[in-house]
């Protein structure tokens, strides 16, 4: 069997969140295989947010150091321009904007400071919007869109901007079920198009639903990685997340179990 | 064809600015012949009026394009020179300029233009520094500046040579660009025009600010550089314009704004439209200025009269304006 290339590799990695506070991350080590889908799942204010921001090249950690792997080579995170998307959770985007002008700004690793884009870049939006199913809306503006629609359209960006890997800060918390859905089945699709992705949640049903590997936060203890049934076992979870719980499998499906 | 959005409202601009070469208080010769003859009509269209509009289209273009970007910047409709305080701090460190210096262009021109950045840089520190809504804390903080400013120039007021310096800081601080001839325009005209040029072939880019900073790494944009190098130049533009016509408000706030509600917030149209819309504003308000009345009215009291009544009526019927 082919072991999967290394995607994002991080090497002993240590994190001060404020100056002087704890260490949020000590001495992390993790290696996430491309073409996967990763969760990160911890308490609010455990450090999701934080990793993300360390694996994107953002945020530069104190010790250790993060590769990524990009046309068969190992390179530091500071250079890989553009090939790591970043979707915050909550991004606010001058209203009027509207989606291919929002989209076309995912092209900016290609566009030169000083020009304008080029036909080809138009004709990559539009086939986005086919792949991802939105043309239906249209020349809506931004502020118009609903909580999933507005997700798609990120993603749009993301692809866009020609990203191998996509961090998504918790894309699903605040959309209804109809929408939850849609965005577990783009990112399903993402993967079959050899994306790497990894998000965070606060619930680990998500994380059940779709996820291949999990990345258990607990603040300032430590993390654990591995396969999501494996790492999100009701022992750890109740340990990390401060409560007793209990999942279920029923037909394959995970449940939480509330009660004795 | 199609035609361009920019079509309608170019044609618009030059019609205007050829129109206004024959409004005024000097008759107008009934007939061309006449009018060729007429020695001191044309000393008047090309020494007198001529410069006078073209400038007035340059204060126009500048400002508006000056207030556009910061409100991008910023993401921010109220950012605007005259809400940061930079018009008052350059209108500060150019009336010290006339003060100690009395007739130094240059020098003028850099102490409003280092006010203007000082002002600025106060701004956005003070800013970060009120724990409010980031809108409110950028346009309190600017409010705070802008007035710290006035009251310095009212120092400068009180100590100017009531005979002399003093009315020419007063009409100059009303904005007006009555005075202007084709030396002064030399002078000044260099500097606006580069400034002008390098914001318009980032009419794209700057799209791109929109968007968070966290974002903006992930898309390849590590460092402030630009975005401070932009930010300078349309300081720059508008401290330059303003160490010449005095303080000419509301520009910046207002087209920006209109433009914005007519194309939506694409800067690739945005910035074209605004220069345009900014310099028929001007140009209009300053023909007002001149031949309204037989005294000439300060420039700055038109465009403050129109731009705040367009600016209430936005706020009073556009809802989601903010």
């Amino acid at each position: 069997m082919k072991l999967p290339n290394i995607k994002l590799d991080l090497k002993s990695v240590g994190y001060v969140y404020e100056k002087g506070g704890d260490f949020n991350f000590e001495n992390l080590s993790l290696r996430i295989p491309e073409n996967t889908i990763t969760s990160l799942i911890g308490k609010n204010g455990s450090g999701k947010t934080t990793l993300l921001l360390l694996m994107m090249g953002f945020l530069k950690p104190v010790t250790g150091e993060i590769y990524f792997y990009m046309e068969g080579k190992h390179i530091p995170i500071g250079n890989s321009a553009g090939k790591i998307a970043y979707l915050p959770q909550r991004e606010i985007v001058a209203k009027k904007y509207s989606i291919d002008e929002f989209l076309l700004l995912g092209r900016t690793p290609f566009i030169k400071n000083i020009s304008q884009p080029s036909n080809e870049d138009y004709l990559i939006i539009e086939e986005i919007k086919t792949k991802l199913g939105i043309k239906h809306l249209g020349a809506r503006k931004i502020i118009h869109l609903s909580g999933g629609e507005f997700q798609f359209v990120r993603i749009g960006r993301a692809l866009a901007q020609n990203a191998e890997v996509i961090l998504f800060d918790e894309p699903i918390t605040h959309l209804d079920i109809g929408a939850k859905i849609k965005i577990f089945d783009l990112i399903k699709m993402l993967k079959a198009q050899g994306k790497t992705i990894l998000f965070s949640s606060h619930d680990p049903l998500e994380a059940f639903q779709i996820a291949d590997n999990s990345i258990l936060i607990e603040k300032n203890k430590g993390v654990l990685f591995g396969a999501t049934n494996e790492i999100l076992s009701d022992e750890n979870l109740s340990l990390c997340l401060g409560t007793s719980v209990k999942y279920k499998s029923y037909k394959g499906q995970k449940f939480l179990f509330i009660g004795k | 064809m199609k035609k361009h959005f920019i079509f309608w409202p170019v044609f618009f601009l030059i019609f205007l600015f050829f129109g206004s070469l024959f409004i005024g208080r000097y008759p107008i010769p009934e007939r061309i012949s006449l009018a060729i003859e007429n020695e001191v009509f044309i000393k008047l269209l090309t020494r007198v009026r001529l410069p006078r509009i073209l400038f007035s289209v340059f204060v126009g273009f500048g400002l508006s394009i000056s207030g556009l970007i910061m409100q991008n910047i910023f993401k921010n409709p109220l950012a605007d020179p005259g809400l940061l305080g930079i018009n008052q701090a350059a209108g500060f460190g150019a009336a010290l300029g006339i003060l100690l210096f009395t007739n130094s262009f240059f020098t003028i021109q850099f102490l409003a233009f280092s006010f203007g950045i000082a002002a600025l840089i106060l701004a956005i520190l003070l800013a970060k520094n009120i724990k409010k809504d980031e809108r409110l804390s950028l346009v309190l903080a600017g409010i705070s500046v802008s007035a710290l400013f006035s009251a310095g120039l009212g120092l400068i007021k009180y100590v100017a040579d009531p005979l002399d310096e003093l009315p020419s800081i007063v009409f100059w601080l009303l904005g007006s660009i009555s005075n202007s001839n084709w030396n002064s325009l030399v002078k000044v005209f260099p500097v606006i025009i580069c400034c002008l040029f390098i914001l318009y072939i980032y009419r794209w880019r700057i799209n791109v600010y929109a968007l968070d900073k966290e974002v903006l790494y992930s898309l390849g944009i590590k460092n402030n550089a630009e975005l401070l190098f932009i930010l300078g130049t349309s300081v720059l533009l508008t401290t330059s314009i303003i160490s010449v016509s005095g303080i000419v408000g509301w520009v910046g706030l207002i087209i920006p704004n209109i433009v914005r509600l007519i194309v939506g917030e694409d800067t690739k149209k945005t910035i074209p439209l605004s220069l345009i819309f900014g310099g028929c504003f001007v140009l209009i308000s300053d023909t007002v200025a001149r031949s309204l009345l037989p005294g000439e009215i300060p420039l700055g009291v038109i465009t403050a009269f129109l731009g705040a009544t367009g600016f209430i009526s936005i706020l009073l019927f556009q809802r989601d304006f903010l």
